[in-house]
């Protein structure tokens, strides 16, 4: 608002005061002209009515002495009244009886009074009344009177009332500009504090309060405005001071476009992000450097932003100044003030090496990092894929489990390095011998998995199956070494075998497991056969866990005797008697043990055994020839970290003597980790029990391995002495093994010894110790106890029950 | 202004009593009159004497009375006509009663004296009314005589007039308007 508004304002004000009292007073004086007009008209009539009944009474007796000159000259005397243009007086018969007329006036009286009242001039007004006297009417009297007078005093009044209305116009007026002065002042003051601070936000000018009226408050108020303002204005440049120190600072880019999409501020990291330069074009350029794949992505991200009012991110591929693509991830959204929208604001991050971790990390999950192949995660989701694309087309596939014969060999021949190279060369192979749309994983060690879908025949399955086959069959090279490795495959078909990833994958499996046990190196298709027996596998199980929660397997001992015949140990081998199936062969249950890890419980179960009769019966044994008992030990017990515990823990509630108990390992356990291995069987050794190496001659024992174990002997497995002596290479490989064996230190048990031609041979080589049924099957451990019992009795027949009792704990 | 109009009246005294002043006083109500005629001195001067005592009141007289007794002695010009007119011209609202009366003056209101009463008996008479609510009417007097009546007619040049004596009218307790007093050509005080 300008000075000159201000004026017009209180000219405003005081011209619209001034005109409505203006037209107030004029309609005021109107109001009083008329009113004065009308009272004058009545006083008019008043006194003409007055001056009539005067003249009037004032001419009875003129009227009634008839005296004519009497009566002209009373009705002269109406000439002092200057509005009175004429008075007429008639007599009693109405009869014109005398008069007067002013000089100049124009009326006269008529002659009969019949039409006097009706005769009058415009401006005239005729007032009659009857004169009386003595209540008889002795005629009448009319006055005549101009009209003139009524406006005359107004001649007087107007004027006055138009100098009133003037000099109270004139007083308002000034009076008003006073007023108005005292208004306005403090609102131009405050106009001027208002404009100081549109010129600087910060002026700390502020109106002078000069009254304590409205006016004042309204001072105080605006001044509150103003430091409310003002701490505004300093928190929102302590807030862009912080936003621009942020923004300046940040790791990543800022930016901001108008409505018309042009950009309209952005940091430095957003211009390093980018490689752009600060000016006109460098959104432009920004845009131009997108990866043309992505940016209609990019482009209807942001048209989402707009329309949706929210925030999208968007990540894209960018190239960068030197030509490499690096990925960027912008998040934009829309900034909206009051109704409408001014712009985008958003930020921008190079993710590059995010997105490259990410990849890697995809890989890792998704891939195998040994051949690159899928792992299993992902092919199962493959396989999904595959299957309901098989189910659409109403097509067919399999899954084929691939797993390499022998393949621990391989890595013991050329190491796990080698053994990696040769599983990389394998799964290219693999690979290669499939068809694209079929997919390869690697599931872990040395097993693959081979998804083929769609497939219309089966026999397509077994010639890509056969192809696989052929493909690993072939010699391979690694390092110095070239090899021939076999593999099984399990094959199971979609729908026929199952619908879902993981049926085929279990029926797979289990054809595998079949190929595995049925020769190796060969394909072998689900069935349900297989089935079958793994749900009674199952059910063994189940009955097994309970046989050995309830302690309901046996301990039964085979006899070691020494050269010239005489029992001198024993071997615990466990035996299970089912109350429903009777005896349960050990090879049906032992190695379902080994599978699913109930050995622990049942080599714990046997140890106990072995170790309540050897602490209860030691004695009774003893006469037997037995002083000690070996007890196999399973892969899962010997590397238990509960192992030494445990034994310890026997022993001591047993009582019984370390030296009793020799441990019998096989080789393949020692093998598979040697180092951990030869640690275990010395804290064994420390502990004071024996051991040996169990079934000799059948792993792959290294050499050198073999004379770091800390062992007390080898047992030469069956397969060696069965064909003593007629088959020279068995007889050969017993005899070097013994010869071995006693270069070594260790001393040599033979197991299966069923003919004397076979203990003389052995015994002829130096084998110490025989085991077999020539010498005994395996019986139940309380017949010893009770054969060691009647031995005593025999040969100490005057000895009590209760000498007995005390003889057979040992003592 | 009617007071200065008093003094500018006084001294013009003449009426010319004509036809019209008999259709006031004496027509209106007294058909016997014959209006067409011209007016006898008789008729002029009672329609003068009945004017004047539309204009006269007395003090004494009690305003319920009906009859308003005019007595006269001697012979008055105009006793004919009163005569003639008693008992039905009224004054106001009492009703002329005229009678010729020697004696029982006290109870006449008016007194019209004509001209036949000698100068000790019409003393007597003037005497007798002093202090009496009585108007006295010289009417045809003889010369000399009626000064001391409170009215005095006169006949000049076909025109009756008549003069005042206001002492006397104030003696007697009778009260004269003033447009009376403003018609009379003399005013005696």
């Amino acid at each position: 608002m300008s000075p000159v508004s201000h004026r017009s304002f209180r000219n405003k004000v005081l011209r619209t005061i001034l005109s409505s009292m203006f037209v107030m007073l004029g309609v005021t004086g109107l109001g009083l002209v008329g009113i004065e007009s009308w009272i004058n008209e009545k006083k008019l009539h008043q006194d003409m009515q007055v001056l009539a009944d005067i003249l009037g009474n004032r001419s009875r007796a003129a009227l009634e002495f008839g005296d004519t000159n009497a009566g002209q000259l009373n009705l002269s005397a109406a000439k002092y009244q200057k509005y009175v243009d004429a008075v007429c007086l008639y007599d009693q018969s109405g009869a014109l009886f005398s008069a007067y007329s002013r000089t100049g006036a124009s009326y006269d009286c008529s002659t009969e009074l019949v039409g006097a009242t009706q005769k009058k001039a415009r401006w005239q007004t005729v007032t009659t009344r009857e004169v009386w006297h003595l209540d008889q009417s002795l005629g009448t009297i009319s006055v005549v009177a101009n009209r003139s007078f009524i406006f005359e005093s107004l001649r007087f009044f107007v004027p006055l009332l138009l100098v009133l209305i003037a000099v109270v116009l004139f007083l308002v007026t000034r009076m008003l500009k006073r007023v108005m002065r005292s208004v306005t002042l403090p609102l131009e003051e405050l106009h001027e504090t208002a404009q100081a601070l549109v010129d600087d936000a910060y002026a700390s000018k502020r109106a002078t309060k000069r009254s304590d009226d409205e006016i004042g408050e309204l001072v105080d108020v605006f001044n509150r405005m103003l430091d409310n303002l003002a701490s505004e204005n300093l928190a929102l440049q302590s807030s862009e001071n912080r936003f621009r120190t942020l923004t300046s600072n940040a790791p990543i880019g800022i930016f901001q476009l108008d409505a018309d999409g042009n950009l309209v501020y952005a940091n430095e990291r957003w211009y390093k992000i980018t490689g752009t330069h600060l000016g006109a074009g460098a959104w432009d350029n920004h845009e131009s450097r997108i990866v043309k794949d992505d940016l209609d992505l990019y482009r209807s991200s942001w048209e989402r932003a707009q329309q949706k009012s929210q925030s999208v991110l968007v990540e894209y591929r960018y190239h960068s100044d030197n030509g490499v693509e690096k990925f960027l991830m912008e998040n934009v959204a829309p900034l909206t003030a009051g109704l409408g929208m001014e712009g985008m604001i958003g930020t921008l991050a190079d993710v590059t090496e995010l997105k490259n971790a990410q990849k890697e990390l995809e890989k890792l999950a998704f891939y195998d990092p040994l051949t690159g192949l899928p792992n299993r995660r992902f092919f199962v989701d493959l396989l999904g894929f595959g299957l309901a694309k098989a189910k659409r087309s109403l097509a067919k596939a399999a899954v084929l489990m691939l797993d390499m014969d022998n393949f621990k060999r391989v890595n013991d021949l050329l190491g796990h390095s080698g053994g990696d190279q040769l599983l990389q060369q394998q799964a290219q192979r693999i690979r290669a011998a499939v068809r694209e749309q079929d997919a390869v994983s690697r599931m872990g060690g040395d097993e693959f998995t081979i998804m083929l879908a769609p497939v219309n025949e089966i026999s397509e399955v077994t010639s890509l199956a056969k192809r696989v086959l052929d493909a690993v069959n072939l010699p391979i090279t690694v390092g110095a070494h070239t090899i021939e490795v076999g593999a099984s495959i399990g094959v199971a078909l979609y729908p026929a075998d199952g619908d879902r990833a993981e049926d085929l994958m279990r029926n797979a499996d289990m054809a595998l497991y079949e190929a595995k046990g049925s020769g190796r190196n060969r394909v072998n298709f689900f069935s349900y056969k297989l089935d079958l027996e793994l749900r009674e596998s199952l059910r063994l199980e189940q009955k097994l866990r309970q046989a050995i929660r309830n302690q309901a397997l046996e301990a039964y001992l085979q006899p070691q005797v020494s050269a010239d015949g005489k029992v001198i140990w024993a071997e615990a081998l466990v035996r299970w008697f089912d109350p429903e199936e009777g005896q349960i062969s050990p090879a049906r249950f032992v190695a379902l043990a080994e599978e699913t890890g109930l050995i622990h419980g049942l080599g714990q179960l046997m140890l106990e055994r072995v170790c309540f009769h050897l602490s209860q019966h030691k004695g009774y044994l003893g006469h037997v020839g037995i002083k000690g008992i070996s007890v196999n030990l399973s892969g899962r017990q010997f590397y238990s970290r509960t192992l030494l515990r445990d034994i310890k823990r026997v022993m001591a509630e047993s009582g019984v003597e370390p030296e009793q108990i020799e441990f019998e390992l096989t080789e393949s356990l020692v093998m598979d980790d040697v180092q951990l291995a030869i640690d275990v069987m010395r804290r064994l050794r420390d502990l004071g029990c024996r051991l040996s190496i169990d079934d000799f001659g059948t792993g792959y024992s290294s050499l050198s391995y073999l004379k770091r174990f800390p062992i007390n002997c080898l047992k030469i497995d069956r397969s060696f002495v069965e064909d003593i002596p007629h088959d020279p290479h068995g007889s050969e490989i017993a005899t070097a093994i013994i010869a071995m064996a006693h270069k070594l230190r260790l001393k040599v048990v033979a197991e299966g010894v069923e003919t004397e031609a076979q203990r003389d041979f052995l015994i002829a080589q130096g084998c110490e110790s025989l085991q077999g049924y020539l010498f005994g099957k395996p019986k139940h451990i309380q017949e010893y106890v009770d054969l060691g019992r009647a031995l005593f009795f025999e040969n100490n027949p005057g000895q009590i029950k209760s000498a007995a009792s005390s003889q057979a704990r040992g003592d | 202004m009617f007071k200065q109009g008093s003094g500018f009246w006084r001294g013009r005294s003449c009426l010319w009593l004509a036809r019209g002043l008999l259709s006031v006083v004496l027509c209106g109500p007294f058909p016997l009159l014959d209006a067409a005629a011209a007016p006898s001195e008789g008729e002029l001067r009672a329609a003068v004497i009945v004017a004047i005592m539309r204009f006269t009141s007395w003090d004494t007289v009690s305003p319920e009375k009906p009859v308003l007794d005019v007595c006269l002695l001697g012979k008055p010009v105009s006793g004919e006509v009163l005569l003639a007119i008693s008992g039905e011209q009224k004054v106001a609202t009492r009703t002329l009663n005229v009678r010729s009366a020697q004696t029982d003056l006290d109870q006449c209101q008016a007194l019209v004296i004509g001209e036949d009463v000698d100068d000790d008996e019409y003393e007597q008479l003037i005497a007798q009314t002093n202090g009496q609510s009585i108007l006295t009417v010289c009417d045809g007097c003889r010369r000399g005589l009626g000064e001391d009546a409170i009215i005095q007619l006169r006949l000049r040049q076909q025109r009756v007039s008549f003069e005042v004596n206001l002492a006397r009218a104030r003696n007697n307790n009778v009260a004269l308007d003033a447009q009376l007093l403003e018609l009379a050509s003399l005013v005696r005080r």
